[in-house]
């Protein structure tokens, strides 16, 4: 790590986050340098940094994976550090490695740091040697059906049953009570043998109710660690976090001062540097009220890091960058305050109608929202391809307000006014969760869209009286092109003429896609 | 001019004029597709027309502004592709389709005959938006295969929308060229 201030920041990495680090390094006074697949090379979010390095090929192991090519373009542009965003080389520790041995800054933590926390199972080892709860289970190996069946009453019902080899919910069984051990742990051992060749199985306590709770952290490599308090991303659909927001609702007090204090001390074991995230699941139903057990670390900026920056005031990437330029962590603990309430939704171009594959297309039209307490990252505009090769976010709606309730009306109307055409998006989705009486209510857990919207396909197709109007007034204002000139032509009103001005300039005719006829003159 | 639209289950048929500056928009009665009115209906004589000043925002939607009541305000973006629309209304994003001259054969006719079958390069466009063509008029000359075929219309229509050029590259199923049916003899 230099200790002399850094000039260059490559950023590894595309989309929003690409952006979103552009700003954070202009804001400090560093020059900006992006990478490009083929596929981004018109990316918009390159307007905005200073330099841009080709990678040749499409897919993100041809490009943003390649930590070679990444080092090449770092060195060709002078950068003295790399910042790699989330996804794609963020958590491999032979990149931050290779980085450091090339004297190039890596922004984030140390290899060792992300070698000891990235692990699933040294982090949880690691967690338990400096008293913080993790979720009450053995490991099963070398124990028999009988020991098993007195360490699944020790843990107390219901139990996980897991294949050790398992993954994908294979050789994994819930237990409810003793008398069902036996058989479901036959059966686990069974499934974990024909689909791993190890019947070796481990036990977990099950949680029917979970929330995941998770506590940002900035270190400075140095032992100083602080937090900027926690965020609940309880409202996950397979895994994939969808709403996030700051604080939890409904954390007391006392429960937020030691599940800060355990993200800390954590953090501290290992001299963490940079921004990193601590996940907990938390028991709602625990009596008392406070059972909470570290999951795992990021060893990253997360994607919802914008909900912690909002309700505390800090940068998380502008200090990550000061943090690799080797300043000080200058800030104490005593000088982070949450102020107020935040939440994200992360819109998606994805058809819920269609299982939520997402929606692979151009946007014919993008408008994003705007207005008091509303924050939008993203890294498209009007014209931008969604495409299949990464990840079909198109942006992240933030809104924040002075209680939870001023930050949900925001955000309701903020997805009220986002236009998206030429895809499919979640927007409907993301409208009916935060619309829902539980959401509103604060009751998050993460089998709430399971128990609220299943089955969720898509709002119902119907127009109101003015969505007829408007539909019927688009035909003759633009959608079908040649009628729209003809019809400019006979009136020469004022809207007449700019629709079909911008009809002659149509970027999206011919080879079809979606076109817009408003957008397509700009 | 005179539009079907089927928004989810539900068809009207819409009469929308430009008049005096204003957009004007007459609204049929609503079908439903599994109803027992037949669609297309027509629009009755008696259709209350409402009259909008069309004011284009800078962020390039439009604001319908009623006429009459200039309280009322419906705003509006959209996009097209073929005879599917996508329009954003106050809130709500709707997928729908424009229907063209008779139900879902035509329909049907409209987006698979109007396109190339393999990739191809535009030889000619024969017609231009505007043009009146009879059934089975050659509209456009792809060659593909070192073979030239044309693109026949498949009804008596009036071409309201050509989205290609020649010598153009352009891909199998994306519609060419739009066509209206011409309108049923009035009885």
């Amino acid at each position: 790590m230099p200790d002399r201030p850094l000039r260059t920041v490559l950023i590894a990495n595309r989309g929003e986050i690409a952006r979103r680090i552009v700003h954070a390094a202009h804001q400090l006074g560093l020059r900006a340098a992006c990478v490009a697949s083929d596929a981004d090379r018109d990316a918009v979010w390159h307007q905005a940094a200073d330099v841009v390095v080709p990678l040749a090929g499409s897919t993100a192991t041809e490009t943003y994976l390649r930590a070679d090519l990444i080092l090449d373009a770092a060195r060709r542009v002078g950068a003295d550090a790399i910042h790699p965003g989330y996804g794609f080389l963020s958590e491999r520790p032979s990149f931050a490695e290779a980085c450091e041995a090339a004297g190039i800054a890596f922004v984030g933590p140390t290899a060792d740091a992300m070698r000891r926390m990235g692990g699933k199972v040294p982090a949880v080892e690691l967690a338990r040697s400096v008293g913080v709860p993790t979720v009450p289970g053995v490991s099963g190996v070398g124990l028999g059906d009988g020991e098993l069946a007195a360490a699944a009453a020790g843990i107390g019902f219901p139990v996980l049953i897991k294949a050790s080899a398992g993954g994908g919910g294979r050789g994994m069984r819930r237990v409810d009570d003793a008398a069902g051990f036996p058989d479901a742990l036959a059966a686990a051992r069974a499934e974990a043998l024909s689909a791993f060749g190890d019947d070796t199985v481990l036990l977990e306590r099950y949680f029917p109710l979970a929330r995941h709770v998770e506590v940002q952290v900035l270190g400075d490599g140095r032992g100083k660690v602080i937090h900027l308090f926690e965020r609940d991303c309880s409202i996950q659909r397979r895994y994939q976090k969808i709403i996030e927001e700051a604080p939890a609702p409904g954390l007391d007090p006392a429960q937020r001062a030691a599940i800060t204090a355990a993200a800390v001390r954590l953090a501290e074991a290992v001299d963490y540097r940079s921004a990193g995230t601590v996940e907990f699941l938390v028991d709602p139903t625990a009596e008392p009220p406070g059972g909470f057990y570290f999951l795992e670390m990021n060893t990253r900026l997360q994607v919802e890091h914008p909900v912690s920056e909002l309700v505390t005031g800090l940068d998380l990437a502008a200090w990550q960058l000061r943090l690799a330029g080797g300043a000080p962590l200058s800030i104490d603990q005593a000088g982070v305050t949450l102020r107020g309430h935040a939440i994200e939704a992360r819109l998606y171009a994805e058809d819920p109608s269609a299982g939520f594959l997402p929606s692979i297309g151009r946007l014919a039209a993008y408008r994003p929202p705007s207005g008091p307490g509303i924050r939008i990252d993203d890294g498209v505009a009007a014209g931008s391809e969604i495409t299949p090769h990464y990840d079909a976010m198109i942006a992240k709606v933030i809104a924040s307000g002075a209680d939870r309730s001023e930050a949900l009306a925001r955000l309701q109307r903020a997805l009220h006014d986002t236009i998206v055409l030429g895809v499919t998006t979640n927007i409907d989705y993301l409208q009916a969760i935060v619309g829902h009486a539980a959401f509103r209510a604060g009751d998050v857990h993460t089998r709430f869209l399971d128990e609220h919207l299943p089955e969720w396909h898509g709002a119902p197709i119907a127009a109101d009286a003015d969505a007829w109007l408007a539909a019927a007034a688009f035909e003759l204002l633009g959608a079908t092109g040649g009628a729209g000139t003809t019809s400019a032509g006979a009136t020469g009103g004022a809207a007449a003429g700019h629709a079909s001005a911008s009809l002659s300039a149509d970027p999206w005719s011919g080879l079809g896609g979606w076109r817009n006829v408003r957008e397509a003159g700009r | 001019m005179k539009v079907t639209l089927r928004i989810g289950d539900a068809e009207r048929t819409a009469e929308v004029t430009r008049r005096d500056g204003h957009v004007v928009v007459r609204l049929g009665p609503v079908a439903s597709a599994d109803g027992t009115a037949t669609p297309p209906l027509a629009v009755p004589d008696d259709a209350p027309a409402v009259a909008f000043v069309v004011r284009p925002e800078r962020d390039g939607t439009w604001t319908l502004v009623d006429a009459a009541d200039g309280g009322r305000r419906i705003p509006l973006a959209g996009a097209a592709q073929g005879t599917d629309r996508q329009l954003w209304t106050a809130g709500r994003t709707l997928r729908y389709g424009r229907v063209v001259a008779g139900g879902a054969a035509r329909h049907a006719a409209d987006a698979a005959g109007l396109a190339a079958v393999i990739p191809s390069v535009v030889l000619d466009v024969l017609v231009a938006p505007g043009d009146t063509v009879a059934d089975g008029q050659k509209l456009i000359l792809l060659e593909s295969m070192k073979m030239v075929v044309a693109i026949q219309a498949p009804f008596a229509g009036v071409v309201t929308a050509v989205h290609c050029a020649k010598g153009e590259a352009v891909q199998p199923g994306v519609p060419l060229l739009a066509l209206d049916e011409a309108p049923a003899a009035v009885p």
